[in-house]
């Protein structure tokens, strides 16, 4: 419930400051920091909140998708420190290919230890700096986006431990929350959510690293709003 | 600033700034690989390099691959395979000379057997002392040993025919057609420099300029290997196999172990955690994907071509395996190889079957390869010496093979990527060496070389470049001596660069380079990448 309510801010700013989406989720997370946010919300709080949060919710998703701008770099950084948590973009040192034998997957040369992979990743990303927009929603999605999510899912994922209750999703509960914390544009009314988020809740008993880096690399995940 | 700093930097200046930078001079990225302005400048890059950049992003195999389709539904499909063999070759180890009378060849010079220590008997035994009973060969003036092993696809030694390698017997020369370059002086005189294989001083090597000039349209760039650690590089800069540009002995990229490009393409096609599972039934990402889209399209796209790759790039690891195995010992056959205490690796081999492999891979994302053979340098030593002198130290990181084990390997090399052409492959095959070997075994400046292509109407036929009339006497210098003979060549396939006969009294090895490039531009229908480069061999054409 926690999570659902966190959602239903989210999108509720989202929503009212659509060009400010970073500072959203800072505002997000300042509220949270001063107990304005409540964890202990009642069932029937809980339960309007997600009406409400479906409402919003489906008022911005069409059929297709189409119209849906996707994340730049920075508001990706700040989608996934309020998903999975702070620095989980960094790059550790055996992510990094050493050898023939290593079991890394980042390339020496562009890749180094502590160095943020969205901020590499970043040129087929949206440019911070510019904010030119390669692609301006999902149905025109570039491959370089959709190739440069997949590397930084894959250091996300890799980072994510099970000392990270965040990276939690072995449970239905637990899938359930992490999909409400990182897809708060996605209405639980979806009519796949809760196929989704049981296939999500096997795949990560099974690898929670693989679950999480698919979800993160997903459409579902990268458009804004 | 040199071109991998260049490269990187580019990395991160976005689309648009790729676009600035090229007109600025630096080298594009994948994410504009789809201009085909780009192509033919990424042509002339490393592509262990390439495969690097490519690995940060599946998407960019993508683009790779539209790259690769608009390249090969054009005509130029042209792929080039340059053999550089260092340290220096000895030419009677591959040729007999002398005075011919049927079968029967005398000349005044030492025996490969008097010069091959303890596998002195076996040379003698294999026919390296004889010319080759085959027509074909024997036409090209190469010896029993050499050809029989080029003609049949077997060595003479037993572990290295199950080794896996991909040999049969050498095809027609209507279908395949070999030539053979004697008395080649070097184009720069030095010993033991990598900048002998340059097309000229201020030029860059063949494989580069040839890339550069968007000849040979590769997307991937330069696959150039490196093999045996160090060779003994005396006089040159370069320890390790590098390509040259048009500077001196400045490196433009180092050659590779095929380990290395096998590791980078798995690397490339491979994701660490993300789902690329292609049933979409099964596609943890493709189910969070229709949250949004019912038909994502785009993932559908990604995800097939992203198996497409896979599937044929692991093809490639069959050369990678290959790189790491040895043959047993055998001083006797020469199958040996420097600081290594064992038999002969199969090394150079790897190389020639990453080229089997690569080239068959759809859209043919390699076509320009460089392959390094690394042969002891004797400085006087018998022809099975694995003995380092002291040039290059540490000595013991140079792993050389025998002078024996290296043209036995050149020989099954040839073989491979003879196969190769006769399997309907547009491929160009050119060995050449720094430099040649006396007769007393010792440093010499006069070597020979070899251009392997398609055979048949419009392409190439078998050749023989030399002076004739001179191979053929048994008292001649040149049969005394060939690796330190300079003589003229009969006939008129030395041509100025107008196309008129050379009255130059030696042939140089950049002057057979230039003749590659002459048949490639016709092939490909280019112009102007022989300007000012002087005279060229006119490679014989079959009619």
């Amino acid at each position: 419930m926690f999570y659902s309510t966190i959602s239903f801010l989210l999108v509720a700013i989202y929503g009212s400051a659509s060009c400010s989406n970073q500072n959203s989720s800072k505002e997000m997370k300042r509220r949270l920091n001063q107990g304005s946010v409540s964890s202990s919300n009642s069932s029937e709080n809980a339960n309007k909140s997600t009406e409400q949060n479906s409402i919003l919710v489906n008022s911005e998703v069409s059929g297709n998708g189409a119209g849906l701008q996707v994340k730049n770099s920075q508001l990706l950084s700040s989608s996934i420190d309020t998903c999975l948590g702070e620095n989980m973009a960094l790059v550790k040192d055996d992510m990094i290919v050493t050898g023939v034998d290593s079991k890394g997957f980042l390339n020496k040369d562009l890749y180094k230890v502590n160095s943020n992979a969205i901020t590499v990743a970043g040129k087929d990303l949206l440019s911070k700096e510019t904010e030119n927009r390669l692609s301006t929603n999902s149905d025109s999605l570039s491959i370089n986006y959709l190739g440069s999510i997949n590397t930084v899912a894959d250091v996300v994922a890799d980072n994510c431990t099970p000392a990270n209750k965040l990276c939690q999703c072995d449970t239905i509960d637990t899938a359930k929350q992490m999909m409400a914390r990182c897809l708060p544009s996605i209405s639980p009314k979806h009519e796949l959510y809760e196929s989704v988020a049981l296939e999500f809740q096997q795949a990560c008993l099974m690898d929670p690293k693989k679950a999480v880096a698919s979800m993160l690399a997903s459409y579902a995940f990268i458009i804004s709003r | 600033m040199d071109r991998r700093k260049f490269l990187h930097q580019s990395l991160f200046t976005g689309f648009a700034g790729a676009f600035a930078l090229d007109r600025l001079g630096g080298v594009p990225l994948f994410s504009s690989l789809t201009d085909p302005r780009i192509l033919s400048r990424l042509a002339a890059t490393d592509a262990w390099y390439n495969l690097a950049m490519v690995s940060q992003s599946v998407g960019h195999f993508l683009r790779l691959e539209h790259s690769m389709a608009q390249a090969q539904s054009s005509q130029d499909t042209w792929t080039l395979v340059t053999i550089k063999v260092v340290n220096h070759v000895h030419t009677p180890l591959v040729f007999k000379l002398g005075k011919r009378d049927g079968n029967i060849v005398t000349g005044d010079n030492p025996s490969i057997k008097s010069k091959s220590g303890e596998a002195g008997a076996h040379m003698e035994l294999k026919g390296a002392d004889a010319i080759s009973d085959i027509p074909r060969f024997s036409n090209l003036r190469m010896n029993k040993w050499f050809a029989d092993i080029l003609a049949t696809g077997k060595a003479d030694t037993d572990i290295l025919n199950n080794a896996g390698l991909q040999l049969s017997p050498f095809p027609d020369e209507s279908k395949v057609a070999i030539q053979a370059a004697l008395s080649l002086s070097q184009t720069m005189s030095n010993n033991h420099s990598l900048k002998a294989f340059k097309l000229a001083t201020d030029r860059s090597e063949l494989a580069l300029h040839l890339g550069e000039t968007g000849v040979i349209k590769s997307p991937l760039g330069i696959a150039a290997f490196n093999m045996g650690g160090n060779y003994d590089k005396a006089e040159g800069s370069n320890p390790t196999n590098v390509i040259l540009g048009n500077v001196g002995e400045q490196p433009i990229f180092n050659g590779r172990p095929v380990k290395d490009f096998v590791s980078i393409v798995e690397q490339s096609v491979k994701a660490k955690h993300v789902d690329l599972q292609t049933d979409p039934q099964k596609n943890l990402t493709l189910k969070f994907d229709r949250l949004i889209q019912k038909d994502p399209k785009l993932r559908m796209e990604l995800l097939g071509n992203q198996q497409k790759l896979l599937d044929s790039l692991v093809s490639l690891n069959a050369a990678g395996q290959l790189e790491s195995k040895f043959q047993n010992i055998n001083v006797q056959t020469a199958c040996n190889q420097a600081n290594t205490g064992k038999g002969a690796s199969l090394e150079f081999l790897a190389q020639a079957k990453f080229v089997q492999n690569a080239v068959k891979i759809p859209g043919k994302p390699f076509r320009n390869f460089q392959l390094f053979l690394n042969i002891n340098d004797l400085d006087g030593s018998s022809l099975d010496s694995i003995i380092i002198d002291t040039q290059n130290k540490p000595e013991d990181v140079i792993k050389s093979l025998t002078y024996i084990e290296g043209m036995r390997q050149l020989a099954l090399s040839l073989n491979m990527l003879a196969s190769t052409i006769a399997e309907g492959h547009n491929l160009i095959v050119v060995v050449m060496s720094e430099g040649g070997r006396g007769a007393a075994l010792n440093d010499n400046d006069i070597s020979f070389g070899f251009v392997m292509a398609p055979g048949g109407a419009g392409n190439l036929k078998d050749a023989l470049y030399a002076n004739l009339e001179e191979i053929d006497k048994r008292d001649s210098s040149v049969v005394k001596d060939p690796g330190g003979t300079n003589v003229t060549w009969s006939g008129d396939d030395l041509r100025t660069e107008g196309n008129l006969k050379s009255s130059n009294s030696s042939t140089r090895l950049g002057d057979l380079q230039r003749g590659v490039i002459e048949f490639l531009e016709e092939k490909t229908g280019t112009t102007g990448s022989r300007k000012g480069l002087g005279e060229f061999v006119k490679l014989r054409r079959s009619a």
